[in-house]
């Protein structure tokens, strides 16, 4: 009767003694280091076939009803610029191959520097960036949104589809912000009118989901992508109202200086 | 063994931060603003990126005589926008102009900037032509961190003639960041940031070289004495 190790040890003898035991000590921990070393080689000659998938968990899925769209929608989430890079070019080109299609305007926030007159409301700034493609002004449509932030104007699209329920609308964003607004848009608008709303996501001129990694503002606009992102699965609605400013608070966050020093 | 039970204590780490969350969160964005209350200075300078709300503080500050002038920053333009907007700094200077700032009381530092650091780098050149100088710093108040962190980087001792000043931020506060989309956006992106900075600007290679070099060595010190213990304990069977 023999234990399980003399067991053992008859059979290991039959094999030659380095296949017997495995490497020990500064081998098993040079071998790993030389793998893990030869990865992270090959990760980054390979970085062309790997980094755009980082990107894509942000893009939208692309638009299936491109011919069908009635309704260019396009928005302002700070009160003064349009959402979307070269947004108005592209706004006109659709604009020009859908004769029958119009752009419908929402604002996400109202900008200060409108209520103080320095800039005309980013509606006709639209409409006038839009003249210059020979677009009319009244291919624009104004919507109102009661509140603040994307959430409040999705709702209003969602009030303005049950309305017209022939409409069928192109939201255009950034290209890394696609799946955020995506998200928001499921959240807010009606099983019923929810398919009639694709995102068409622009690319930034200066760099797309192929070559992000090769521009600073390219690696700034995916890691923007991803905190919004993370942001809006974790709270794709608003909790609360948001806070909006007035001019008088500015005045009352700066202190009076001391009488001895004027 | 070991590990489950480091499973479970990272766990109960992880269910504690969640339940008391609103407890250690708004520490997170209060770290980030070093802003003060305001001193007498020659110059208030607005950063870049915020002109919804840093040029309305700068102009407060101005009309109630903490500065003489105040300093804009040109700002590089982003591509999408240039058929709507005038360039940042114009918007800056009519923004200040509305709220009553004389224009010869602004002035304008040239550079096309696109970055904090590239800002300060031009106001280390303003500093340097004027010897006495100090300037006030406004901007949002998770941005002063890193503004005070490129000042000190970029001016040495210079940097004491700079201070700052946190400019409200309209959709959040320190309180409750995290419970809206800019509030979020603005203090992750920070930290982000930071991190950047202190790797493009900093000693941030140099350190996470440094760090690099003692996890090896802590790793290979572990195997010494792993391999040390065997020998030892196969020694006798040997003998």
């Amino acid at each position: 009767m023999t234990t399980p190790a003399e067991n053992a040890t008859t059979i290991d003898t039959s094999r030659p003694v380095a296949d017997r035991r495995p490497p020990t000590g500064w081998g098993r921990t040079l071998r790993r280091l030389v793998i893990v070393c030869l990865f992270l080689f090959v990760a980054f000659l390979s970085r062309a076939l790997w980094l755009p998938f980082v990107a894509y968990p942000l893009l939208a899925p692309p638009p299936k009803h491109l011919n069908e769209v009635t309704r260019i929608w396009l928005h302002t989430h700070d009160g003064h610029t349009i959402a979307g890079d070269m947004v108005i070019e592209q706004t006109a080109n659709l604009l020009k191959s859908h004769p029958d299609a119009k752009v419908i305007f929402t604002q996400g926030w109202s900008s200060r520097l409108v209520e103080i007159g320095v800039i005309p409301p980013p509606v006709e700034m639209l409409r006038k960036a839009l003249a210059k493609y020979q677009i009319g002004p009244e291919r624009v449509i104004h919507l109102d949104v009661q509140g603040y932030q994307f959430w409040n104007e999705a709702r209003a699209m969602d009030a303005y589809l049950s309305q017209h329920p022939k409409e069928r609308v192109l939201f255009l964003t950034e290209e890394f912000g696609g799946r955020s607004h995506q998200l928001v848009l499921r959240s807010a608008i009606s099983a019923e009118n929810r398919d009639r709303v694709e995102i068409l996501g622009l690319p930034d001129p200066r760099y797309s989901c192929h070559n992000w990694w090769k521009s600073r503002a390219g690696v700034k606009g995916v890691m923007v992508g991803y905190l919004y992102l993370i942001h809006t699965i974790v709270q794709p609605h608003p909790e609360q109202p948001v806070r909006r400013l007035s001019l008088a608070d500015f005045e009352k966050a700066v202190p009076d200086p001391p009488e001895s020093n004027q | 063994m070991k590990r489950i039970w480091w499973f479970f204590f990272c766990l109960f780490i992880s269910v504690l931060a969640i339940v008391f969350h609103a407890r250690w969160l708004p520490s997170l964005a209060r770290f980030l603003d070093v802003g003060t209350t305001p001193c007498k200075a020659d110059y208030v300078m607005v950063m870049g990126g915020g002109v919804e709300n840093r040029p309305f503080t700068a102009a407060a500050l101005f009309k109630k005589g903490w500065c003489k002038r105040i300093l804009i920053s040109e700002i590089q333009p982003s591509p999408g926008n240039e058929n709507l907007l005038p360039p940042e700094h114009e918007l800056t200077t009519a923004v200040l102009r509305a709220l009553g700032v004389p224009a010869d009381r602004i002035v304008i530092l040239g550079g096309n900037h696109a970055a904090t650091f590239h800002e300060i780098d031009s106001l280390g050149q303003l500093l340097r032509r004027e010897p006495h100088a100090r300037v006030v710093i406004v901007t949002d108040a998770v941005h002063t961190r890193r503004t005070r962190w490129s000042v000190r980087r970029i001016l040495g001792e210079e940097a004491a003639r700079v201070s700052f000043v946190s400019a409200p931020s309209d959709g959040y506060d320190a309180a409750t960041w995290w419970q809206s989309g800019e509030g979020f956006f603005m203090v992750t992106s920070e930290y982000l940031k930071l991190l950047f900075y202190s790797f493009r600007y900093g000693w941030g290679i140099p350190l996470t070289a440094a760090g690099g070099i003692l996890v090896i060595a802590a790793i290979a010190w572990r195997r010494f004495r792993q391999i040390a213990a065997a020998s030892g304990r196969s020694t006798p069977a040997v003998g």
